[in-house]
């Protein structure tokens, strides 16, 4: 029913947004029409500015009756033809990896909002914690990849919620825009860029495949899943499949299957599938991967962040070139997958990296495995709670003492 | 490595050779056990895309986990097996992303009574149009004969090998009383009834949901001195009122009897229509 | 680079976080050159209880750290509780701003510059229309602060309250704006 889709409707211009609604209007803007949710603070003003926004832009919302469920409408809503999303907190976004597991091995592009609160259990719903950062990746069964997204602003909520579509359309995984309870909440200023200038950043959802002469792909030259191109020596993703088009195949499984779509028991298709779904997105890093670096050049030491410290750590580091301590900060805007190269390549660089996290330390491993020259590597761990930025500055100023 | 090969051709017209038996992948074999009751619900659906020449891009069969899992097999159109117990919910997305689609959920007693027990019940109060036949067999075939929401009380099982202590869940009463509007029930004794309640169902402007009772003479049948496949069959035959006998009956006499019939007939405004009427609205009031 | 950093406390309902809203609103829709922060005690403006909200303006194209740095420039504070909790986090020459009718001036004993704005008083009494005293304190709070300017201010008052109360909203701003310049000249004199 594609007459009833509508183009974003914000007007262009200067809002002052809370991040979650950032978050939802990034989503609009990036040609979201479905959402299925159900409340958990403090993602809740998501789901409510969804249900008011959406029919305005022909988009459905739904709220279902868990967490289960929503996600699961969004993958079926998602290989309907529509761009779908999610988004919950905590406790939700464990009820949802049985379905993210599944969404990676078939395929299918979904965007999941997951603003943090504190854990393990019901925790606390107010303060900001980092808990899930691992979970995103390995919470569910199997072995697959994410993409996560970790913003910093509620104008990096709008800009990079558009980059999560266009990544979940480009290599075709869940992919996760990490908010928190203190992000989700912050008011502030957020640029709306005019339409047709949206309209160039959006990868819109293609409903038919081209081969490489620019003719449309008949329907049996068409692969519903990714294959590794020998020749080529890279991995082919195709376009999504739509329940409504030619293109969905005749069975489409939720057991092994190849990239045909036929569900086998052989180790050889396993091999396949399982290779296939996590090397599109590893053997691609460079492609995928988002990093931002600032005074890194000349710096003695460096601090690795994600998500709000990074806004923290940037006050510290200008301290701390105020007064004369050569320290440079490096940001990973996408947290998965891991910047494993920038990384090593930063090691190679400074004598020292400190890691501030809003938790107890879940990317300083993946920095302790990617640095090989044997930097030292320390994390500065704050739970549930932002870091001061005189605390980091303190840091730094005993990592160059 | 040995793959099977993909055959993506497809038939002329979609009815053209699809015989009863299947057509799946070329198929000339099944994978049921002896006397199993699926390969007749899966003969009698492909009957009814047949006979009703169904379009297979609008009717995508949405498959959970269980034994029946291996129905698509032989069944005609798209299918899109999902988690165990998922089915309504996917089914939910389709059908509000395409509101022309109406997807024929196939869920199995555990999918439904037991996972997916809280996506059913709202499925059946939204009333979004979907077809949702429920494959009742008494027992969890798939995983080797453990009891099942439907094991009847007393009934042996894998996991009760001294008799089931629980009730059994009665679907039909659990989806009238959750809003589904139109509620039947079946037995793989009443091949036509089901097949006109399936027609009916595919038409229905809501949510329809069908329990067919078929017989597992595996691990139902083996585990309940029911030794030949169609001693089951017999039993669930035997056990089988009409709905319109059934009405003079008191409970005591109903005690384990499959009432077999269509019990709720009663249209209400189907969701995803009523969604496109708010669209308009929200799009009104925002001008 | 000059933040200001702002933080306002009091009861949930005093309309701590619809201040801070309206001062981040004014800097960054009807100010240029400027942007803000706004952070705030999740949930507790519904439910009562203490509740803070905090606000940084800067001149800077991008805020870093979100939070205001303590001790911070302005300190605003409605209820005893939060002056006996904040009173020790504000600069020894920032602007300490209290409303004396929630606040008794000996609990809030504070080397920051003191301004008591009775913004209850006259929400009640003079404006008969208790809600307005969101409004003057805004006002109170430009005219102390100078931040920002008063025809933003007065633009914001427009966006933020329901059309029909647009009116005696603006005349409790003028009113508020009124205190606020006054207490600033009484302080330099």
């Amino acid at each position: 029913m594609s007459e009833y889709i509508y183009e974003y409707d914000m007007p262009p211009g200067r809002y002052v947004w809370m991040g979650n609604t950032a978050m939802v209007e990034g989503a609009l803007a990036a040609g979201c029409r479905f959402f299925a949710g159900y409340p958990i603070t403090p993602q809740n003003e998501v789901p409510e500015r969804m249900s008011q926004r959406l029919p305005q832009v022909g988009g459905r919302f739904i709220q279902m009756e868990d967490e289960i469920g929503s996600i699961s409408a969004v993958v079926g809503a998602a290989l309907g033809g529509l761009k779908a999303m999610t988004s919950t907190s905590g406790p939700g976004f464990s009820l949802m990896q049985e379905t993210m597991s599944w969404a990676a091995a078939i395929e299918v592009p979904i965007v999941v909002g997951e603003v943090q609160r504190t854990g393990p259990g019901a925790g606390i719903v107010s303060l900001p914690h980092h808990s899930d950062i691992i979970q995103a990746h390995y919470g569910g069964n199997g072995e697959y990849q994410v993409i996560a997204f970790a913003p910093a602003t509620s104008q990096e909520l709008f800009d990079l919620t558009i980059e999560a579509f266009n990544a979940a359309e480009t290599w075709r995984t869940p992919t996760i825009i990490f908010s928190d309870s203190w992000l989700g909440h912050i008011h502030e200023e957020v640029k709306v860029p005019p339409l047709d200038e949206l309209k160039k950043r959006v990868i819109p959802r293609k409903k038919v495949a081209y081969d490489a002469e620019g003719k449309p792909l008949k329907r049996q030259q068409y692969l519903p899943f990714t294959m590794y191109d020998k020749k080529a020596g890279e991995y082919k993703i195709s376009i999504t499949p739509n329940i409504t088009t030619e293109y969905f195949p005749e069975w489409l499984p939720a057991v092994t299957h190849t990239p045909q779509s036929i569900p086998n028991e052989f180790q050889e298709s396993s091999e396949i599938m399982v290779t296939n779904i996590n090397n599109k997105i590893l053997a691609n890093e460079e492609k995928i991967v988002k990093i931002d670096e600032y005074f890194t050049d000349d710096a003695d030491v460096a601090l690795v962040c994600y998500g709000l410290p990074y806004r923290t750590a940037l006050r510290s580091v200008k301290m701390a070139r105020a007064d004369g301590m050569k320290a440079g900060l490096f940001r990973l805007i996408t947290v998965w997958p891991f910047a494993k190269k920038a990384v090593r390549e930063l090691s190679q660089k400074v004598k020292k990296i400190l890691v501030p996290e809003i938790n107890i330390g879940q990317i300083v491993i993946w920095v302790e495995a990617a640095v090989e020259d044997g930097t030292e590597v320390k994390p500065i761990p704050a739970i549930s709670r932002l870091h001061e930025p005189k605390e980091l500055y303190n840091e730094i100023k005993e990592a160059l003492n | 490595m040995s793959l099977p090969p993909y055959t993506p051709e497809r038939p002329r017209h979609p009815y053209e050779d699809m015989p009863y038996t299947g057509r799946k992948f070329g198929q000339a074999f099944h994978l049921f056990c002896r006397g199993c009751g699926y390969g007749a619900i899966g003969q009698l659906l492909c009957r009814v895309f047949k006979e009703e020449r169904l379009d297979e891009k609008k009717h995508p069969f949405i498959v959970g986990v269980g034994c029946y899992s291996i129905i698509p097999l032989i069944l005609p159109g798209r299918i899109w097996m999902t988690l165990h117990g998922r089915t309504l919910p996917v089914a939910t997305g389709i059908k509000l992303a395409n509101p022309d689609v109406t997807p024929i959920c196939l869920a199995g007693d555990g999918d439904n009574l037991s996972i997916g027990t809280n996506h059913f019940v709202h499925a059946c109060r939204r009333n979004i149009g979907i077809v949702l036949i429920m494959l009742h067999n008494n027992i969890y075939g798939m995983t080797g004969g453990q009891a099942a929401p439907t094991t009847p009380h007393g009934m042996n099982a894998t996991t009760a090998p001294y008799g089931f202590l629980e009730t059994e869940f009665d679907a039909v009463s659990l989806a009238i009383s959750a809003g589904a509007t139109y509620v039947a029930r079946w037995t793989t004794a009443h091949p036509r009834q089901f097949m006109k309640s399936v027609k009916k169902a595919i038409k229905w402007k809501g949510f329809a949901f069908i329990d067919m009772v078929s017989q597992c003479p595996t691990y139902f049948g083996r585990k309940n001195d029911m030794a030949q496949p169609v001693d089951v069959f017999n039993w669930i035959k035997g056990n089988s009122i009409p709905i319109n006998k059934a009405e003079g009956l008191s409970p005591e006499e109903l005690q384990g009897k499959f009432i077999v019939g269509e019990f709720k007939e009663s249209p209400r405004e189907e969701l995803s229509e009523k969604y496109i009427e708010l669209i308009k609205r929200a799009r009104e009031k925002k001008k | 680079m000059t933040r200001t950093e702002i933080k306002i406390a009091g009861y949930g309902g005093q309309g701590v976080i619809t201040l801070s809203k309206m001062i981040a609103a004014a800097a960054i829709l009807h100010q240029e050159g400027i942007t803000a922060t706004q952070t705030e005690a999740y949930g507790a403006q519904a439910r009562g209880g203490a509740c803070w909200a905090e606000v940084v303006i800067s001149d800077e194209e991008m805020i870093d750290y979100p939070r205001a740095i303590v001790p911070v420039d302005v300190l605003m504070v409605f209820s005893e509780e939060a002056a006996r909790n904040y009173k020790g986090e504000v600069k020894k020459d920032g602007i300490a701003i209290f409303d004396p009718l929630t606040v008794r001036p000996r609990k809030f004993k504070v080397k920051a510059k003191r301004y008591a704005v009775p913004a209850n008083q006259i929400a009640t009494e003079e404006l008969k229309m208790p809600v307005t005293q969101n409004a003057i304190m805004f006002g109170a709070f430009i005219g102390i602060t100078g931040l920002i300017d008063e025809e933003s201010g007065r633009q914001c008052v427009r966006d933020f309250v329901p059309s029909k109360f647009i009116d005696i909203n603006l005349k409790a701003y003028e009113r508020g704006l009124e205190i606020g310049k006054k207490l600033k000249e009484e302080e330099s004199s």
